[in-house]
């Protein structure tokens, strides 16, 4: 009984130890690693171990000084688990700067959560955490944790990003232990390559940092993936459950994720039956897809259940027939079921669904960096949302464009890229004309269409919110419309093209100022400001990904009795750079001017010492789009 | 015995026989009328309808555990459009601790004809956080038209606080019903009286409860009056809440039990909360509560680590202001409200952390043991329901703050910032009434903080171009204070420094060229003094005339004066005043041409004054002075059009231009 209590306290000893003295070693920082920081990660250790084709433990150990308030939650320590993963070790303790600690995690204020993500309704997956009560700084924070790991939550490969934005690192490790007859396969970025060696059955692999400054979180920089110290892993060769797998190319992952989805796509014989029905008369196999697509959006709906294997085995054709629910795999499988009984060929696609992957996937290293499965159609080259009980027919959202895919075909998997943004897709065409009426009154009209990714917004708004006050509110509460009393208000979602449509009228009572002879009127009632943030030093490159255009027109009638003082544009606006291009101009029409604007947004890398130009083309922009007309009554000639 | 029971049920309520005709609903069968019905008579927009929903309250006795009380809930909701799809995913929740449920089973009847069982394992049992779990289900075969049904058990160990019940919804509701079957020893108390459809009260014998010793046959069970009690409202729109609202929920109708006494054959009436004097003897009694600051060994060790700093100061006030900034050095808050502590101070200043009554009954704690007098002052916060005074129902508050007094004024003390100080309770919780669990004079208190003051003063030069040098310098007071100090802290960039995102919004293109606070170690904590300095486009020029747009920083925000109709009141959490002077040079030769004439605008009952006054102090410098002073936080919805029209032209002042010519 004494030895294992005695064993305890040693090393318990040994990770306050530690921590004081790193504690203390923040006192001893050079400014290089203080600058733009605030965190300073002291020491850094993480261990993976593969101890079969199907098991890992993951030991992760650091101590990280909160140099201010203002670090990213790094007070609090969390650490996953589910099913098929355990936490043996979850040890934290924090001291202050003169090393005395003044927290230590025990069973009062650790705490177990499940956790499910928004778009879930069921899941298995639990964090463990505690947040360390730092109240003044700095404060220093010493974890380890250690988790077992099998079958598929050893799939969640341990890639190491030792340093994140606004931090700065003293030191890092990476050791992984991998048997020889398994191959580890890596991906680095702004790491060297590792030291491998041999121990016994297992090869090692070693990457170390040291003293890396902070890099200053800034808006619209690069995913930090790319711009950090990272090295991704993966295993040659995995089993899970009965099913084996690689990662030694696209092409094995891809026969992986199809060994799991194998036979899961029988349909019942009623629903074959009506699937015939369905397509029958369809003249293309484009009209085929397209019925059963709607088909399946009528009869079906999206529940995200993750239930063990069922995180990555969709639920069978016949399951969600009978339930007519499922999430993405499972929706994407019955689809792609139903096109195979009216034989038409598709693949179920891997993809990472986010405005921004957060890891650009690359020919040459196969990774699971995907959240989502959509199905792909190659006879028609046209990708399906299975998910959607509203999207028109092979509409894929922003979320998914422009970015690597895996194609689960029957020979493998096949990398792919989906179609990229073009701004001529996405935008929108508004038309407002207002009326200036008596002193202060302005009739308004608008009329407005949106496309392409403009429109998702609008198309969402449609479906959940059916009640015209519901939408009225919410259109006005985003700047969309003026108010909510007006009248002619319509609301259209185009069934069959990525299109939504809208009018309202109003009277609106506050949109002129009277001063004197003089009437201020702000001729543009949805005026482009967006300006990004100045800078005086900017390190990133921009990596803007706005792809839009925005054509408004706006007639401005008003009495003969007035005439403009000023605002009027003798010559068109235009100003361009690689994101963008803003013409304006203005006519004179029979009941008063019309003012037309055309602004494409397009993504482009920006170098970061052209950020001063980026962000003058859009306070151009604003400046431009902040037109006040001042109206004065008309002199006599 | 019977008058008796007769008598305690009509001391219950006031009692409303009117027979009324309720549905009948079988759980799992659905009428051809329900299942052909497309949409909601009156509102065709509404995505989903409540067909029926009941609460039924019943009680169960056993003669090892005593008295339980079980709650049947049968649901029934017609899916009309997709967008209500996802009302067919339920989660239960319960805290095993107190509750469990069972008994949970589910339909859905098809549009076209049919109804599907939700199979039993298809209904999932969670485990949550602590000791929470959770029923998850949800339906097969969802379409437009279908309706989703369910029923569970809710058994409670504790009688006192049945579940509230509300009527309204954000849904239409066609038949919501709360019925109760209530042993005549338990003397319940309700919260609200909505008006009902339905009010039916009777009395209903019924086997229950303890087998008493009663006669010459022991051990027999009666059959006693119940109260039997069934409160019903019909066709109820959907509920839709409203900006500047607070306590929106409170218009909700509904019914809010609490138990007041029990009395048990042959035994004396034993109330439970009978008034606050009762309450709070019994609070003070309570070891999270009363016993952990009032006995020191709950707080030893925090009273040593704070001693040193509290006794050497020589005031009562001095103490105080020790006190409260001890403990937000040294314990921060959890983000979580409670009104009862979860550990003891000496374990809360040991872990750094606690929640809102756990960090304000250390406080009290060390108050007490320094001789201040101080009491716990309990609060239900903002839009978590109006405070409630006529009967001592405590399960109405959620949040623990500190009363004590100064020079003998109140002083309201809550800890959990420090950029807080002491007299300032979170925004939260100025839900305008708060009950201080005094043991000796229990009371009811306003919440009255004072008015917060910004005073801001702008040096504004302006080129020929219509770019402008402005210097800011603004002096802030209690909330506005707090808010500049806390933004400042906790800025992420310099667009999000205090003051800069109000000006971004009103001139995108302004440009900030320096901010910083003077923030002398000896300053109050309720002052902030900033200064920012900007470059900005203030002014459009056009031939020989520079227009000047010198609100850079407007006081009030149009949302206000954007509903038409208001249903419920408007309520603004503190008072305050916000003065805006701005002095305006122009580049040599322009001269006023024309401004706005000086306005005062003035609420009939004085509650809310505007002063906006432009003067040409000399060439080329021109002055303008602009105040907005609110003094009531709560106006009536009868009140709404006033006060919206004094909105709408104080955001017509703020936009008003001045005009320069220049003098040739």
């Amino acid at each position: 009984m004494i030895r294992p209590c005695l064993l305890f306290l040693f090393i318990w000893a040994g990770a306050q130890v530690q921590g004081q003295s790193e504690a203390l070693g923040v006192l001893a920082l050079p400014d290089s690693l203080r600058q733009n920081a605030n965190s300073v990660v002291m020491a850094h250790d993480l261990e993976y171990r593969v101890t079969s084709l199907r098991s890992a433990t993951i030991l992760e150990r650091w101590v990280v000084t909160l140099l201010n308030s203002r670090h990213d939650r790094e007070d609090l320590i969390i650490a996953a688990y589910d099913g098929e993963s355990k936490i043996n070790t979850f040890e934290v303790a924090a001291t202050d700067l003169f090393g005395r600690e003044f927290f230590r995690a025990k069973k009062g204020n650790i705490q177990d959560e499940r956790v499910t993500s928004e778009v879930s309704f069921l899941e298995d997956r639990w964090v463990r955490y505690t947040k360390v009560p730092c109240t003044a700084y700095p404060c220093t924070i010493a974890v380890e944790i250690e988790r077992k790991l099998t079958d598929f939550a050893a799939m969640a490969f341990p890639h190491w990003s030792p340093v994140q934005r606004d931090q700065s690192l003293v030191k890092s490790t990476f050791t992984a232990y991998v048997p020889n007859e398994i191959d580890l396969l890596y991906a680095s970025s702004l790491v060297a390559d590792p030291q491998v060696s041999v121990e016994g059955k297992d090869r090692i692999y070693r990457w170390t940092l040291e003293n890396i400054p902070a890099q200053p979180s800034e808006p619209l920089a690069p995913v930090a993936t790319e711009t950090l110290p990272y090295v991704r892993v993966a295993l040659g060769d995995f089993q899970i459950e009965n099913y084996r797998g690689s990662f030694s190319d696209w092409s094995r992952f891809g026969s992986f994720i199809g060994s799991i989805m194998t036979g899961r796509d029988q349909l019942p014989d009623q629903l074959a039956a009506e699937v015939h029905a369905v397509v029958e008369g369809a003249a293309t196999d484009r009209e085929r897809v397209d019925r059963l697509y709607r088909f399946m959006q009528t009869r079906c709906r999206y529940v995200s259940v993750q239930l063990g294997i069922g995180g990555w085995q969709p639920f069978s054709a016949t399951y969600v027939d009978e339930n007519r629910y499922g999430d993405c795999k499972a929706l994407s499988n019955y689809m792609g079921a139903m096109l195979k009984e009216v034989g038409i060929a598709s693949y179920p696609v891997l993809i990472n669904s986010s405005d921004v992957p957060y890891y650009a996937i690359r020919e040459d290293f196969a990774t699971s960096a995907f959240n989502h499965m959509v199905l792909y159609v190659p006879s028609e080259e046209m990708y399906l949302e299975c998910t959607s009980k509203h999207a028109p027919t092979g509409y894929l959202g922003e979320s998914t464009l422009d970015r690597g895919v895996l194609w689960i075909t029957p020979e493998g998997g096949r990398l792919a890229r989906t179609p990229s943004l073009v701004p001529s897709e996405h935008g929108h065409l508004r038309s407002v004309t207002q009326t200036l009426d008596g002193d202060n009154a302005v009739e308004f009209e608008l009329s407005a269409t949106y496309f392409g990714g403009a429109q998702e917004l609008f198309r969402e708004l449609a479906a959940y919110f059916g009640s015209t006050q519901d939408r009225l509110d919410w259109l006005h509460r985003n700047n969309f419309l003026p108010d909510v009393s007006g009248s002619a208000f319509t609301y259209t979602v185009a069934e069959d093209a990525p299109e939504v449509t809208l009018a309202y009228n109003t009277t609106l009572n506050s949109r002129v100022r009277k001063m004197g002879s003089r009437r201020f009127f702000a001729l543009n009632p949805h005026p482009y400001t967006n300006i990004p943030d100045p800078q005086e030093e900017r390190r990133l490159p921009v990596d803007y990904r706005t792809t839009r255009f925005l054509v408004d027109t706006v007639r401005v009638h008003y009495d003969e009795s007035l005439e403009i003082e000023s605002g009027l544009l003798s010559e068109a606006l235009v100003y361009e750079h690689a994101v963008g291009e803003y013409r304006a101009e203005m006519r004179a029409t029979d009941e008063g001017l019309l003012w037309i604007r055309t602004l494409l947004l397009r993504p482009a890398l920006v170098p970061a010492e052209e950020f001063p130009e980026f962000r003058q083309f859009f306070v151009d922009v604003a400046k431009a789009e902040s037109i006040q007309l001042v109206f004065r009554e008309r002199r006599t000639k | 015995m019977i008058r008796d029971f007769c008598t305690l049920v009509f001391c219950l309520m006031t009692i409303q026989v009117a027979a009324q005709s309720t549905p009948e609903v079988s759980f799992g069968r659905v009428t051809d009328e329900e299942r052909a019905l497309m949409e909601v008579p009156g509102d065709p927009t509404a995505d989903a309808y409540v067909l029926y929903d009941r609460l039924s309250l019943d009680f169960e006795y056993s003669d090892s555990d005593g008295p339980s009380l079980t709650e049947r809930h049968h649901r029934r909701v017609k899916l009309l459009k997709p967008s209500s799809f996802d009302r067919a995913n339920i989660t239960l929740t319960f805290n095993r601790e107190y509750a469990e449920i069972s008994e949970v089973e589910a339909f859905i009847h098809l549009p076209g004809g049919g109804s599907l069982p939700v199979p039993a394992a298809q209904i999932y049992r969670e485990k949550l956080e602590g000791t929470r779990e959770a029923f998850k289900f949800t339906f097969p075969q969802v379409s437009e038209g279908a309706i989703v049904e369910y029923r569970y058990l809710e058994r409670r160990k504790n009688i006192l606080i049945p579940s509230s019940y509300t009527f309204q919804e954000d849904i239409p509701v066609r038949w919501a019903q709360y019925d109760a079957m209530i042993p005549p020893y338990y003397r319940y108390v309700s919260l609200t009286a909505p008006r009902l459809d339905v009010n039916e009260v009777k009395l209903t014998p019924r086997a229950w409860g303890p087998r008493f010793n009663t006669g010459a046959y022991n051990g027999g069970q009666q059959k006693i009056e119940h109260s039997d009690i069934l409160w019903a409202m019909r066709d109820l729109p959907a509920f839709r809440n409203q900006p500047y609202s607070n306590n929106a929920g409170d218009y909700l109708p509904s019914v809010r039990l609490q138990l007041q006494a029990v009395q048990y054959p042959g035994s004396p009436e034993r109330s439970i909360f009978s008034n606050w004097k009762e309450t709070v003897k019994e609070l003070q009694d309570r070891q999270d509560f009363g016993r952990y600051y009032r006995n020191k060994i709950n707080y030893n060790a925090l009273w040593k680590a704070a001693e040193p700093l509290i006794a050497q100061q020589a005031s009562e006030g001095e103490k105080i202001e020790a006190a409260y900034a001890f403990i937000n050095r040294n314990i921060s808050w959890n983000g979580n409200y409670d009104m009862l502590a979860s550990k003891t101070p000496d374990q809360v200043f040991q872990s750094k952390s606690g929640n809102s009554a756990d960090l304000n009954i250390a406080l009290l704690s060390l108050l007490n043991e320094a001789g201040v007098e101080a009491h716990p002052l309990l609060v239900s916060l903002r839009n978590t329901g109006a405070p409630i005074e006529q009967y001592p129902l405590l399960h109405q508050f959620n949040h623990l703050m500190v009363y004590t007094e100064a020079d003998g004024k109140p002083l309201l003390l809550d800890t959990g910032s420090a950029d807080r100080p002491a007299g300032l309770p979170r925004e939260r919780a100025l839900n305008h009434r708060g009950w201080v669990a005094d043991k000796s004079d229990p009371r009811w208190i306003s919440l009255d903080v004072p008015s917060s003051r910004q005073v801001m003063m702008l040096d504004v030069d302006v080129a020929e171009s219509g770019e402008a040098e402005v210097v800011v310098k603004s002096r802030m007071l209690d909330y506005f204070a707090f808010d500049g100090r806390t933004a400042l802290n906790q800025r992420k960039s310099d667009a999000e420094a205090p003051m800069v995102p109000a000006i971004l919004q009103v001139m995108p293109e302004a440009r900030v060229t320096s901010f910083s606070a003077e923030e002398p170690d000896d300053a109050p904590r309720n002052q902030f003094t900033y200064e920012l300095r900007l470059t900005a486009p203030v002014a459009q020029a056009v031939d020989d005339h520079l227009y000047i747009q010198p609100i850079l920083l407007p006081l009030v925000d149009g949302e206000l004066a954007d509903v038409d109709t208001r249903s419920f009141p408007i309520d603004f959490p503190y008072p305050w005043q916000q003065r805006y002077v701005a002095n305006l040079r122009l580049p040599a030769g322009y001269a006023l041409e024309e401004a706005p004439a000086p306005v005062r605008l003035r609420a009939a009952d004085g509650s809310m004054t505007a002063t906006y006054q432009v003067q040409e102090v000399s060439p080329g410098h021109v002055s303008v002075v602009y105040t907005v002073i609110l003094d009531r936080t709560l106006y009536a919805a009868d009140e709404y059009p006033a006060l919206r029209e004094m909105f709408r032209r104080i955001t017509e002042l703020q936009t008003s231009p001045l005009i320069f010519k220049k003098q040739l």
